[in-house]
C-alpha cells in the first residue's frame, strides 16, 4: 500500500505559541487513522494543514504524491475535490435544507450531472447515513447526531479519495457515539475511503481505527494499531490511557 | 530627593506606556487599512471569474435593496419635511421663501440622500451582512465552503458588494423622489408657498448633474459599507462576542468612512457642479 497521506517535520507556531514541532506521519491509502490527543494539542491545527486550510511554517504535507503546500490557490482549491471533511461542529449551511446541503457541492462542481442526477445522488448519500426522510429539515431542526450524519453525506457527496473528520463525537451521548462510529466504519467499508479521525475519545479511537497516533507536545509520540496501543511502554501514552481505563 | 527619584521614574513609565499604546494603536490601525485593501482587491479579482452567480447577486439585492426601501421611504419623507420647514423659517427673514424648494432639493440630491441612504443602509443591510458572515465564520461554515473547493470570496461577498453597488443608487433615487415630496407637502400644505413657486425654483436651480453627483456618491458608499461589513464578518473570531464586535465595528467604520468620503467627494464634484 501507498501513504495517501505524508507530512514530514511539520512546524507551525502562532505568535510565541509552537503548536506543531515536528510532526511526521504517514497514512496508508484506504485506512482509518485517528490522531489521539488531549484538548490544546493541536489536533485540528494539524487537520487543517492536511487540507490546506492553514500553511505551515516549515514541512510538507504530501497528498496522493502532490506536496500541498507548494499548490497555488487555485491549483490548492481545485486539489481539494479529493477530500471530504466533517467538522467538529457539522458546519452545515444553516439556511439550507438538508438536501440542499448535500447537493451544494454536487451544484457547485457538476461535472456534467443533470439535475436527476444530482438530485439521485443526493438520494443515496442520505440513504447511506438514514436520513433519507429528513431532507427538506433545516439545520437547526436537527439533533446533534443527526447533523454529524448530515456532514457526513455532504463530505463524501462527490466521492472524495479522503474523508477528514474532527472530533466526531465529542458532546455526543454514547449511544449517538456509537451510531456515527458506525457510520465512519460504513464509509470507509462502502466507499474505500482514507479516513483521519482527529479525537479525544479513546474508546472510538480503538474501535474504528486501523492505526492510532497519538500527537502529544506538538509531536507524534506513537503510532501503532489498537491492539499495540493497548500495551505501550510510553509513560505519557500509558497515563492517557490509564485514565480512560479508569472511567469506562 | 528620594520622592523627586521616584517622580520622574513613574512619569517616565506613564510616558513610555502612553507611547507605546499610541504607536501599537497606529500600528493596528494601519494592519486594518491595509488588511481591508487587500480584501477589496481580492473580491476585485474575483468580480471578473465565472461562474458569475445571478441568483446570489439577485437575493443579495432582495436583502440590502428592496428590504430597506421602507426605512429609506420613512427617513426621506420626514427629512425632506422638516428640512423644509426649517429653511422656511429661515428663508422668510430675507423675504425668499420661493428659494425654499430649490434649497430643499439641492441639499437633498447633493448631500442628505446619499448619506442618510447610506447610513440607513449601513444600519440595517451592513450590520446584517456582518452578522451572517460571522456567524458563518464561528460555525465554520465559510472553511466548510473552502474544503468544498468553492470560494468563499467568490460565492459569498462578491454577489453582496456588486448588488450594495447597484442598490445604493436606486434607493438614492428613492430618496431624492420622496425626500422632495415631503418637503413639498409641509412647503406647500403647511407653510403657505405656491405650487408653482415650489416648483419652479427646483426646476430653475437643480441640473441633472446635482443628481448623477449624488449617484456616483451613492454608488462609492455602497461600495464602502459592503466591503467594510463583509470585511469584519469575515474575520469574525471568538464565538459569539466576536460576532457582536465585528458587527459593532463594520456599523461604526461604515458609518465613519462615509463621512469621510462623502467630504472628498464633494471637494471633487464642486468643479463639476459649479460649472452647470
Amino acid at each position: 500500500m501507498s501513504a495517501m497521506i505524508d507530512i514530514r517535520d511539520l512546524h507551525k507556531s502562532f505568535g510565541d505559541n509552537e503548536v506543531l514541532r515536528g510532526v511526521n506521519l504517514k497514512v496508508e491509502e484506504g485506512t482509518t487513522v485517528v490522531i489521539l490527543g488531549s484538548s490544546g494539542s493541536g489536533k485540528s491545527v494539524l487537520l487543517k494543514h492536511i487540507i490546506g486550510l492553514l500553511e505551515p511554517d516549515s514541512g510538507a504535507v504530501y497528498v496522493d504524491g502532490e506536496d500541498i503546500c507548494r499548490l497555488s490557490p487555485r491549483e490548492l482549491s481545485g486539489f481539494r475535490s479529493k477530500f471530504g471533511m466533517v467538522f467538529q461542529s457539522s458546519a452545515l449551511f444553516d439556511s439550507m435544507t438538508v438536501f440542499d446541503n448535500v447537493a451544494f457541492p454536487l451544484i457547485e462542481h457538476r461535472e456534467g450531472r443533470s439535475d436527476d442526477q444530482i438530485r439521485e445522488i443526493v438520494e443515496s448519500k442520505l440513504a447511506l447515513v438514514s436520513l433519507e426522510k429528513a431532507a427538506h429539515l433545516y439545520p437547526a431542526e436537527l439533533s446533534g447526531g443527526m447533523r454529524k450524519r448530515v456532514a457526513l453525506a455532504r463530505a463524501v457527496a462527490r466521492d472524495p479519495k479522503i474523508v477528514l473528520y474532527d472530533e466526531p463525537t465529542t458532546g455526543l451521548d454514547p449511544i449517538t457515539t456509537d451510531s456515527v462510529n458506525d457510520m465512519i466504519e460504513d464509509a470507509r467499508r462502502e466507499l474505500g475511503v482514507t479516513s483521519v479521525v482527529i479525537s479525544h475519545d479513546i474508546g472510538s479511537a480503538l474501535r474504528i481505527a486501523d492505526y492510532v497516533a497519538v500527537l502529544y507536545e506538538g509531536r507524534i509520540i506513537e503510532c501503532s494499531t489498537p491492539e499495540q496501543l493497548r500495551h505501550t511502554t510510553h509513560p505519557h501514552v500509558r497515563a492517557f490511557l490509564q485514565t480512560w481505563f479508569q472511567r469506562s | 530627593m528620594a520622592r523627586t527619584v521616584a517622580w520622574i521614574a513613574e512619569g517616565k513609565r506613564a510616558t513610555t506606556w502612553a507611547l507605546g499604546s499610541l504607536g501599537q494603536a497606529v500600528l493596528d490601525a494601519l494592519s486594518d487599512i491595509g488588511g481591508l485593501a487587500i480584501f477589496a482587491l481580492e473580491i476585485l479579482v474575483q468580480v471578473f471569474r465565472p461562474p458569475y452567480r445571478v441568483r446570489n447577486f439577485l437575493v443579495a439585492c432582495e436583502s440590502i435593496g428592496t428590504g430597506s426601501i421602507a426605512v429609506v421611504v420613512l427617513t426621506a419623507a420626514f427629512t425632506g419635511g422638516v428640512f423644509s420647514m426649517q429653511t422656511t423659517i429661515a428663508f422668510e427673514l430675507f423675504n425668499s421663501e420661493s428659494l425654499v424648494g430649490a434649497a430643499v432639493a439641492l441639499s437633498l440630491t447633493r448631500e442628505l440622500a446619499p448619506v442618510l441612504t447610506g447610513l440607513m443602509v449601513t444600519g440595517r443591510a451592513g450590520s446584517a451582512i456582518a452578522t451572517e458572515l460571522g456567524s458563518m465564520r464561528v460555525t465554520e461554515q465559510i472553511d466548510a465552503m473552502a474544503t468544498m473547493a468553492v470560494n468563499p470570496f467568490h460565492y459569498l461577498l462578491v454577489p453582496r458588494v456588486l448588488a450594495a453597488l447597484v442598490t445604493l443608487p436606486l434607493l438614492t433615487m428613492i430618496f431624492d423622489v420622496v425626500g422632495i415630496a415631503g418637503a413639498f407637502l409641509v412647503a406647500v400644505g403647511l407653510q403657505g408657498i405656491g405650487t408653482a413657486e415650489f416648483w419652479s425654483r427646483v426646476h430653475l436651480w437643480v441640473d441633472l448633474a446635482d443628481v448623477f453627483g449624488g449617484l456616483i456618491k451613492a454608488a462609492a458608499f455602497g461600495l464602502v459599507i459592503s466591503i467594510t461589513s463583509c470585511y469584519k464578518g469575515f474575520n469574525a473570531a471568538g464565538g459569539a462576542k466576536g460576532v457582536g464586535v465585528a458587527t459593532t465595528q463594520a456599523v461604526v467604520t461604515s458609518s465613519v468612512l462615509i463621512f469621510v468620503l462623502d467630504y472628498a467627494l464633494t471637494t471633487l464634484m464642486l468643479g463639476w457642479w459649479q460649472a452647470f
